[in-house]
C-alpha cells in the first residue's frame, strides 16, 4: 500500500537526517483526448507512479523526487529520501537557515470519494465518444460554425501524504474535465468561444449532465460575436460577468494573497492585514472545503485539515492563504494552503475555490446601474504581476451597455488596470454566482482551481482591445 | 533502457500492429532556488518513462493509438502497449500510407551536451548561490532577490519497427532572476534569463546583475498616453509574442486544419523584406538542437520567411505524409523541466526559430525615433488568438523614447495588433541575437531587437 511506502519514505529520511520530512505517493491512471476537425489530436492513458521527498535540514529544504517501479519501489523511496537531505544539507551551507514550519497533531485519515463507474475501467473507446458528441452537437447548431474541438482529461488513482510529525493521509482521486472549442465564420471574420465544465467524479456523471447544453452554449456564443463590432478602448462602466469576475478575482486577489508572496513581497497586500482594500461590498473566500468544488480536498499536500478563508470581509483583507512554513514565518493559523501539481514538485501556497460572495442585485438592476459602459463576459485567460498590482485578461464577448440595455456586440476586447483601485470601483454584487473549473499555473505547476462569483459592477476599468 | 524498448516493440509485434514506435527519457534535474535573497532550496529530481506509439491496420484503413507509463516494469509496459492498441481502435488515420520515419542516417550535432552539468557537486551550486545574491545586490535600494539555477541532463532513446533506433544525451543549463527594487512606496521589478546548452557560471552573475539593473531602471515610471507610435522590442518581448502567434501558424498541422493565415501563402510577402526566418535543428549549441527529432527523422535547415517570403510551413512525419511532402525533422514532444516526452503525443513544431541578424546597433535602431518605447518584457502573450494572430499585451518591462534616446520607465503600456501586421512593418533589425527559451524547454527563438512603426500603444 502506498501510504505504509510513504510512511518508509518518511523515516528514511529521519534516519539520514532530515529534522521534518513530508513525503508524497501517487499511483493515478490519466487520459488524455483532443479532437477537432474530425480527429483526434490525442487520445491517450497514461500509469504514473512516483514519490517526492521534502526535507528540512538545518533551516533549509531539500527536495527529492523520482519516478517509481513496481516491485523495486522501496529502492527507489529510499533513495528519493537520501537525494532530498543531501539536498538539504547542501542547500544550507549558504542559506540564512531561517525556514521553520508549523507542526500539527499526528493524525491519520481517508480522504475517500464514492463512485458508481470507476474511471479506470471504462474504455478509452467509451471516453473518446464524449468529445465526439460535443463537437458533432456544435457543429450542427448553425451552418457559421465552421470547427469545433473537444478536449476530455480524466485522472483517477491514491496518492498518500504522509509527515514526520504523523500526518498519514490516504487521498483518492477521480476526476474529469472537458472542454469544448465553437469557432464561427462569416465573410472573413471568424469568432471562437470555449466553454469547459468538471467534476469530482466517476464516469457516471455523464449519464446526469446533458452534454448537449454546453455545445449549444459554446455555438450560440460564438454565432452572436459574428456580429460583434472592433472594440472601443478607454476607460468604462463596466458589468463583468461570473466567469471574468472569477478570472479577476483569482488572479488579481487570490494570487495576491498567497502568502509565499506576501513574504517575499512580491505582493501589493503585503502589510495591508485589517486594512479597507475594496468596497464593502466585496467579500471573498478561498474554499477546500466546497462541496463539490473543482479544487477542493480535505486534506492539503503537506497533510494539514483545509478550510473556507475568509481572504476579504466586507472590504477588509482578512487572511493570507497559509502553509506550514509561512504560517510559521508570519506567525498566524494555518489554513491548509499548500498544494503540489504532482509528487514532483513540492508543495507551494495555492488557491483552491476562489469566488466572491453573492449580494442582492439583479442583472437588470446592475444595468440600470450602469446604464453606459461595457458588458464583458468570459475570460480567455489574463495575467497579473502581484508585486505591481496591475492585471490584464482578455474577454470572449463584450457588449456596449446603452442607457441601461445591452447593445452591439464587441469583439477582442481587453481589460486591464490596477487591482487595488479596481476593487475599491466595484460597486454593485449581483445575486446570482457560478463556479467554474480552471487550471491555475506557478512556478510551472499547473492544479486544479476552481474560480467563481457573481455579475458585478465596476466604476470604470481600462479596455485595451485593438486601436 | 533499449532493452525495455526492444521489450514494447516486440509486445506490441505480438498484439498484431502494423508498426510500432517506443520513446523513453531519462532525466535528471537540479534546481537551486533563492528566494528573497536567500538559498531556500535545492531540488533533485529524477524520472524515467516510457511511450508506445502503434499504427493499426483494420479493413485496409490505418489507425493510430498511444498510451505511456513511468513504471517501468515489464506487467506495466504489456499494460501500456495494450493500452495503445486499444486507444488505436478508434482513432483513424485520415490519410493513407501513414508510417513512421524509416531514417538509418547518423547525425551528430555538436554543442548539445556539456558532461560538467550532470557533475556539479550540490555544495558548488550553493556557492553559485551565494554569488548570484552578492551579484545582484547592487545598493540599498535592492529589496529582494529570487533565483533559480537549474540543470537538466537528459537521455532520449527511440525504436522503431521500421528499424529507427537511437539515444542520445543532452543538457541544458538555466538560470531566471527575478529582482524587486523598492524607492519609498514604489516597487519595481526585473527579470533576466539565460538559457544555454553548456555550463557557465560567470553568466550566472551577469543575469544576477542585469535583473538587479533593470529593476532599478523600472523606479519612477510613468504612465504615457495611448497612441501610434514606433516600438523597438527587443529579444525576451518578440519570443514571447512569436510563441503564440507565428511559431503555431507555420505548423504544417495547424495549414492543414485551415487554423493558420499562412494557408495558401506559399512563395507570397507575408512580411517585410528585412525579415527572414530559419528553423534550424542542428546549430551548433542552441536549445532547440538535437540530430534526430522527436520520432526519430534527422532534424535540418530550412528557411521558413526569405526577405519577408514565406518558403515552407514545418513538417513532421505525419503531417508531410498529408501534404505529400518529406518530414523536415520538425516533430517535436513538447516538455516542461522534467523532460517527460514519453508522455507527450509528438506534433510539428519549431526546433530553433531563427531570425536573421541585421546591421543595426541599439543606438541606430533609436536614434532616428521621435516619439516610440522599447519593450523590454510583456506579458499576457498566451492569450493571443493563434487562428487569426491577434494578440493584445502588457508591456511589463517598457521605456519612453524620445528624440532618439531612452527616456524614462513607462508604467502599465499596452500593445495590441496582429503579428503579421507586425512583420509587415518591421523599420530595422539589431545585429545582436540573443536565444530565448520558447514553449518547451527544448526548443528556442533565437532573435535580435527589431523595430516597427505604427504600433497601437495603449496607456
Amino acid at each position: 500500500m502506498i501510504l505504509d511506502l510513504a510512511e518508509k519514505a518518511v523515516n528514511y529520511a529521519l534516519n539520514f537526517g532530515a529534522e521534518y520530512a513530508d513525503v508524497r505517493i501517487e499511483k493515478i491512471k490519466v487520459t488524455s483526448i483532443k479532437y477537432s476537425q474530425e480527429k483526434f489530436d490525442v487520445a491517450s492513458s497514461g500509469l504514473i507512479f512516483g514519490v517526492g521527498v521534502r526535507a528540512l535540514v538545518n533551516g533549509a529544504w531539500g527536495f527529492a523526487a523520482s519516478s517509481l517501479i513496481e516491485n523495486e519501489e522501496e529502492n527507489y523511496v529510499k533513495n528519493a529520501s537520501r537525494l532530498a537531505v543531501k539536498a538539504g544539507k547542501a542547500a544550507s551551507l549558504h542559506s540564512k537557515k531561517e525556514a521553520d514550519i508549523v507542526l500539527l497533531k499526528p493524525i491519520k485519515d481517508e480522504d475517500k470519494i464514492v463512485v458508481k463507474k470507476d474511471l479506470s475501467l471504462i474504455s478509452i473507446k467509451e471516453k473518446m465518444e464524449i468529445p465526439i458528441n460535443i463537437v458533432e452537437t456544435t457543429k450542427k447548431f448553425n451552418k457559421k460554425i465552421v470547427s469545433a474541438s473537444a478536449l476530455y482529461l480524466d485522472e483517477c488513482g491514491e496518492k498518500a501524504v504522509a509527515t514526520s510529525d504523523g500526518a498519514k493521509i490516504i487521498n483518492e482521486l477521480s476526476r474529469i474535465y472537458f472542454s469544448v472549442k465553437a469557432v464561427a465564420k462569416e465573410g472573413e471574420k471568424l469568432t471562437s468561444i470555449h466553454e469547459s465544465e468538471g467534476f469530482l467524479s466517476g464516469f457516471e456523471i455523464f449519464d446526469k449532465i446533458d452534454l448537449r447544453k454546453y455545445a449549444v452554449k459554446a455555438a450560440e456564443k460564438a454565432v452572436k460575436m459574428l456580429e460583434a463590432k472592433p472594440a472601443v478602448k478607454g476607460r468604462f462602466k463596466a458589468i463583468l460577468d461570473p466567469k471574468i469576475a472569477g478570472t479577476f478575482i483569482h488572479e488579481a486577489v487570490g494570487h495576491a494573497c498567497e502568502a509565499d508572496y506576501i513574504i517575499t513581497n512580491q505582493s501589493i497586500l503585503c502589510n495591508k492585514l485589517g486594512d479597507q482594500i475594496a468596497s464593502e461590498q466585496v467579500t471573498i473566500y478561498d474554499d477546500s472545503t466546497l462541496n463539490g468544488g473543482w479544487g477542493s480536498s480535505k486534506y492539503d499536500d503537506e497533510g494539514v485539515p483545509t478550510k473556507k478563508r475568509v481572504l476579504i470581509e466586507n472590504g477588509v483583507l482578512k487572511e493570507y492563504i497559509l502553509n506550514r512554513e509561512t504560517a510559521k514565518k508570519l506567525g498566524m493559523q494555518n489554513n491548509g494552503g499548500a498544494r503540489a501539481a504532482s509528487y514532483a514538485y513540492k508543495p507551494l501556497v495555492r488557491m483552491s475555490n476562489s469566488y466572491l460572495s453573492p449580494k442582492d442585485f439583479s442583472f437588470e438592476e446592475l444595468l440600470e446601474a450602469v446604464k453606459e459602459g461595457i458588458y464583458v463576459k468570459g475570460s480567455r485567460g489574463g495575467q497579473v504581476d502581484p508585486a505591481k498590482g496591475v492585471f490584464q485578461f482578455s474577454a470572449e464577448e463584450a457588449f456596449l451597455i446603452n442607457k441601461g440595455e445591452i447593445a452591439e456586440p464587441l469583439f477582442n476586447v481587453s481589460l486591464s488596470g490596477s487591482i487595488l483601485e479596481t476593487l475599491k470601483k466595484i460597486f454593485a454584487i449581483g445575486k446570482d454566482i457560478e463556479h467554474h473549473p480552471g487550471f491555475c499555473g506557478k512556478d510551472s505547476q499547473f492544479i486544479p482551481a476552481g474560480d467563481g462569483g457573481p455579475h458585478i459592477a465596476v466604476q470604470e476599468i481600462i479596455v485595451g482591445g485593438k486601436i | 533502457m533499449h532493452e525495455l524498448l526492444e521489450y514494447a516493440l516486440k509486445f506490441a509485434e505480438k498484439q498484431h500492429v502494423f508498426q510500432a514506435e517506443a520513446l523513453a527519457t531519462k532525466s535528471e534535474i537540479i534546481t537551486l532556488v533563492i528566494e528573497k535573497n536567500d538559498v531556500k532550496t535545492i531540488e533533485h529530481k529524477t524520472d524515467q518513462g516510457l511511450g508506445v506509439r502503434v499504427i493499426t491496420k483494420k479493413f485496409g484503413k490505418e489507425y493510430i493509438g498511444s498510451a505511456f507509463t513511468l513504471n517501468l516494469n515489464k506487467n506495466s509496459i504489456e499494460e501500456t502497449v495494450k493500452n495503445a492498441v486499444q486507444s488505436s481502435q478508434f482513432r483513424k488515420i485520415d490519410f493513407s500510407n501513414a508510417s513512421f520515419p524509416s531514417f538509418k542516417t547518423i547525425q551528430t550535432v555538436k554543442g548539445i551536451y556539456d558532461s560538467k552539468i550532470p557533475n556539479i557537486t550540490l555544495e558548488e551550486l550553493t556557492e553559485i548561490g551565494k554569488l548570484i545574491l552578492e551579484s545582484a545586490a547592487i545598493n540599498e535600494k535592492i529589496n529582494s532577490i529570487n533565483a533559480h539555477l537549474t540543470l537538466i541532463s537528459y537521455w532520449i532513446y527511440l525504436v522503431n519497427s521500421l528499424g529507427v533506433q537511437i539515444g542520445y544525451p543532452s543538457t541544458i543549463y538555466n538560470v531566471s532572476v527575478e529582482v524587486i527594487a523598492q524607492n519609498l512606496n514604489e516597487l519595481s521589478s526585473g527579470e533576466e534569463e539565460y538559457i544555454n546548452r553548456i555550463f557557465n557560471e560567470e553568466k550566472a552573475y551577469q543575469t544576477a546583475r542585469a535583473a538587479a539593473l533593470t529593476a532599478l531602471s523600472q523606479l519612477n515610471s510613468k504612465q504615457i498616453k495611448s497612441e501610434i507610435i514606433d516600438v523597438v522590442l527587443a529579444p525576451e518581448a518578440i519570443s514571447e509574442l512569436l510563441m503564440y502567434t507565428l511559431c503555431q501558424e507555420i505548423k504544417a498541422d495547424s495549414v492543414q486544419k485551415n487554423q493558420s493565415p499562412l494557408k495558401g501563402k506559399i512563395n507570397q510577402e507575408i512580411s517585410s523584406n528585412l525579415i527572414t526566418i530559419i528553423d534550424d535543428g542542428k546549430i551548433e549549441g542552441a536549445i532547440g538542437s538535437k540530430p534526430y527529432d522527436d520520432e526519430g527523422a534527422p532534424t535540418e535547415a530550412k528557411t521558413i520567411i526569405e526577405k519577408g517570403v514565406l518558403k515552407t510551413y514545418l513538417y513532421d512525419a505525419f503531417s508531410a505524409i498529408r501534404n505529400g511532402k518529406k518530414t523536415l525533422g520538425n516533430s517535436l514532444r513538447p516538455s516542461s523541466e522534467i523532460i517527460q516526452k514519453y508522455a507527450v503525443e509528438p506534433q510539428a513544431a519549431p526546433t530553433n526559430l531563427i531570425i536573421k541578424p541585421g546591421n543595426e546597433t541599439f543606438e541606430s535602431l533609436i536614434r532616428d525615433i521621435k516619439k516610440g518605447i522599447y519593450v523590454k518584457k510583456v506579458i499576457g502573450a498566451h492569450t493571443s488568438n493563434a487562428v487569426t494572430g491577434e494578440f493584445s499585451v502588457v508591456a511589463l518591462t517598457a521605456y519612453k523614447i524620445e528624440g532618439g534616446e531612452i527616456k524614462f520607465p513607462v508604467k502599465n503600456a499596452m500593445i495590441a495588433g496582429n503579428i503579421l501586421e507586425l512583420l509587415k512593418n518591421v523599420d530595422g533589425i539589431g545585429k545582436i541575437q540573443k536565444q530565448c527559451q520558447s514553449l518547451s524547454i527544448d526548443s528556442s527563438i533565437i532573435t535580435p531587437c527589431i523595430k516597427i512603426k505604427n504600433v497601437a500603444v495603449s496607456a
